[in-house]
């Protein structure tokens, strides 16, 4: 029998990937693919909440279409920005966008 | 006595995100996203969640990973194939395990493991449709139009100028 904390640890543990995602990559395209795992995490979480607290209502699972349509949304926008980065820079790479600032 | 099946599909989740990550290969890291997205779905139906799991198979794996893989391909050169073993790699794992040690904490502290698992659900049929056009029709309209907005945002952001 699976229960809530199940889901709930395998959500936690993509959240841990996602950030160590994040901290550890210099690559835009990394970054981006560490958000997508923590956005994952959080529908998983949505669902999972949804479905044990009381599978009669659907309005986790609602949030949960509209999460993952956002997420498309984000990756969209955060997709076109690295290309536009890589005309203008010819990199992706973090560390070479600090210029950015000036 | 764990499910088998949820056994199987949360491996399959958490190797997979560990492989977008850490693969040696960009292009590799974008097909183990998408992957890892097909055992998300995999995760929902496991949750009872049918509807969802198809639409996440069609935004996420259909439209973000062919996105994802079609930028790395524009993107990609071999520089970025290395990805250095240094202090990072110990502050990004200290990080995430903070992180994994503070929900815990916090977690602990709500009894949630003790949550009793609820009765069979219900096969989820149009009752979705009719929640999500009747409480959160306005929200599903704001939703389209920012969906809308993105993509054209994006279009503008990444054509190519010519001259």
């Amino acid at each position: 029998m699976t229960t809530l904390a199940d889901f709930l640890t395998v959500s936690m543990v993509l959240l841990a990937i996602g950030v160590y995602g994040l901290v550890r990559s210099r690559n835009a395209i990394r970054m981006l693919f560490a958000v997508e795992i923590i956005i994952s995490a959080a529908n998983i979480n949505l669902v999972a909440f949804s479905r044990f607290s009381n599978p009669m209502d659907l309005t986790g699972q609602v949030f949960a279409l509209f999460s993952i349509a956002i997420g498309a949304a984000e990756a969209a926008v955060g997709l076109a920005i690295i290309i536009l980065v890589f005309r203008l820079t010819g990199d992706v790479d973090i560390a070479a966008l600090r210029r950015l600032r000036k | 006595m764990v499910d088998p099946a949820f056994l199987l599909v949360s491996g399959l989740v958490v190797a997979t995100s560990i492989l977008a990550i850490e693969s040696r290969q960009l292009v590799y890291g974008a097909v183990n996203l998408a992957l890892m997205f097909l055992a998300v779905a995999g995760m929902f139906i496991l949750l009872d969640a049918p509807f969802i799991a198809m639409f996440q198979i069609f935004v996420n794996v259909g439209a973000v990973a062919i996105l994802v893989l079609f930028t790395v391909m524009l993107v990609s050169t071999e520089r970025w194939a290395r990805v250095p073993r240094g202090r990072e790699f110990w502050a990004a794992l200290g990080t995430s395990g903070l992180t994994v040690l503070a929900l815990v904490s916090i977690v602990a502290r709500t009894g949630l493991a003790d949550v009793p698992p609820p009765p069979a659900a219900p096969t989820v049929g149009p009752e979705i449709g009719v929640v999500m056009l009747g409480n959160y029709g306005v929200a599903l309209v704001l939703l389209g139009i920012l969906l809308a907005a993105s993509v054209i945002g994006a279009v503008a952001l990444a054509k190519v100028e010519k001259g």
